[in-house]
């Protein structure tokens, strides 16, 4: 049953002729799986820079314009996500 | 659950009924125009007439495969076990197109009954079989009957 | 039990009990994959009559079938929201849209490079294909309403909407096979004696299947993940993490 099912690298790769399907469907496969891990990563990155810009931004204002201030900012932050 | 969930809970349950009877009416209105091709059986009840082109379905027959000239022009008998139809075709076919195995051919009929094919392709079923197990059934077939199974994975 | 999924539904409980499961998500996600996919090409034995190209079924049935399943948790999430206003459906709602388009898209390419070299064309118009690629656009759909208003609340209404509309498509899907003639063929009865699917080419199958699961659910947690730091960005819990963990990402 473990048996290696090509007789060389070549046959392997060949796919029995089939080189160009199977290989390509496993290559948009590996490319979702990809993405799947890579946009998060970026996304999370993206998400904390912006959390923090907003952080340092606060503690300079008094409570009623931080509360002001922060709602126009999540508007523009929607504006800017969409 | 209190009165605002019930309600929310009705407007979903509406939606996903509403869009049920919805879709299942115009399944039902489609019917058979739904279906990717026709059957042999179905060609003899007459549900085609004129010799407008579409798709018939069924089962190369064993034994009915003749190849012309150089082999690229072929005539087999598509059948569903009930009626048969004489089909001709000239051209590529699939790797998987072979005798005892399903086929879809476009085309339309001539008018001595025979399928005049502009495409054809091979339905492959639900069943899966290494080489090695696959010519180990042949070999065991053949050992008995004295002569080779023809291809298909039932006998 | 209960009390687990009910701490689930809070976005804080969500981020924090998923933080310490992410790791072991992935390594054994990948180890599935790996073993599944080298299993799948390599050592499962050639088909008797599709030969090699049978091996792209290794990653077209699951993904496939992981698109609809996405459909169905999202339509399951979208319903969740609209009764009870759970935030954490929603947001695992929209999350679940952009992975269960891409596992669509993927079964929609792979069935076609399969087809191609069994069938003998890329596409058909058939009930199978056409209710599949029918699904892909109910995900964009479903996306495209979610993105296309300014209030997360409206955009997260309609896009609820559609998606409870939308899931009728997918027993059709399932059934198409059986309710009409197509060219796509059912799905095999496993373990039958004289079987339809022997072991030595359904094994790998069982590992690549667990892969593409665990990897859905993996790529929704990161995404939700992101989504609950931002709509919870005033709370005092991610001030406080983004201070520890999170300052310098």
């Amino acid at each position: 049953m473990f048996e290696f099912r090509f007789a060389s690298l070549g046959d392997f790769l060949a796919m029995g002729g089939h080189a160009g399907f199977v290989w390509g469907s496993y290559l948009a496969f590996a490319l979702v799986v990809v993405w799947n891990f890579w946009q998060p990563r970026m996304e999370r990155r993206r998400v904390v820079r912006l959390l923090h810009a907003r952080q340092d931004r606060q503690p300079q204002q008094s409570a009623i314009s931080v509360a002001i201030h922060s709602q126009q900012g999540a508007q523009q932050q929607q504006g800017e996500a969409d | 659950m209190n009165q605002v969930r019930k309600q929310k809970f009705l407007i979903v349950g509406s939606i996903l009924a509403g869009s049920i009877v919805t879709v299942g009416l115009l399944l039902v209105a489609f019917d058979k125009g739904l279906n990717a091709f026709i059957t042999p059986t179905e060609i003899a009840e007459g549900k085609v007439n004129g010799s407008h082109n579409f798709r018939i379905g069924g089962m190369v027959k064993k034994g009915s495969l003749v190849r012309k000239g150089t082999g690229t022009q072929i005539e087999f008998i598509a059948t569903d076990f009930n009626e048969d139809i004489p089909v001709v075709y000239t051209g590529v076919l699939p790797d998987l197109f072979r005798e005892g195995q399903g086929v879809t051919a476009d085309g339309h009929m001539d008018a001595s009954g025979v399928f005049q094919a502009d495409t054809v392709l091979a339905k492959h079923d639900e069943n899966y079989m290494s080489k090695e197990v696959k010519a180990a059934m042949d070999a065991a077939e053949k050992k008995k009957t004295g002569k080779l199974a023809t291809e298909g994975a039932h006998p | 039990m209960w009390q687990w999924l009910y701490k689930l539904g809070s976005p804080r409980h969500f981020y924090e009990m998923t933080t310490g499961f992410v790791p072991w998500l992935t390594g054994v996600s990948l180890f599935l994959l790996i073993v599944g996919v080298v299993w799948g090409l390599g050592f499962a034995p050639p088909d008797y009559q599709m030969g090699d190209s049978y091996r792209i079924l290794y990653i077209h049935v699951p993904t496939s079938m992981g698109g609809m399943g996405a459909f169905v948790l999202l339509a399951m999430m979208a319903a969740m929201h609209m009764i009870w206003n759970i935030k954490m459906a929603d947001i695992v709602a929209k999350v679940c849209a952009p992975v269960g388009a891409g596992y669509t898209a993927l079964g929609l390419i792979t069935g076609s490079l399969w087809g191609k070299p069994t069938w003998g064309t890329y596409w058909i118009w058939e009930a199978r294909l056409t209710s599949y690629l029918i699904l892909l656009f109910l995900f964009l759909g479903v996306m495209a309403l979610r993105a296309a208003y300014d209030s997360e609340r409206s955009g997260s209404k309609a896009a609820s909407v559609l998606a409870i509309v939308g899931v009728v498509n997918v027993p059709i899907i399932y059934y198409s096979v059986y309710w009409w003639n197509t060219l796509h063929q059912v799905p095999s009865e496993l373990g039958r004696d004289g079987s339809a699917n022997p072991p030595e080419i359904f094994i790998p199958a069982l590992f690549t299947g667990f892969a593409v699961i665990g990897l859905f659910f993996l790529a929704v947690i990161l995404r939700s993940r992101n989504e609950i730091l931002y709509r919870e960005r005033r709370a005092q819990w991610v001030q406080d993490l983004l201070e520890k963990e999170l300052a310098d990402v």
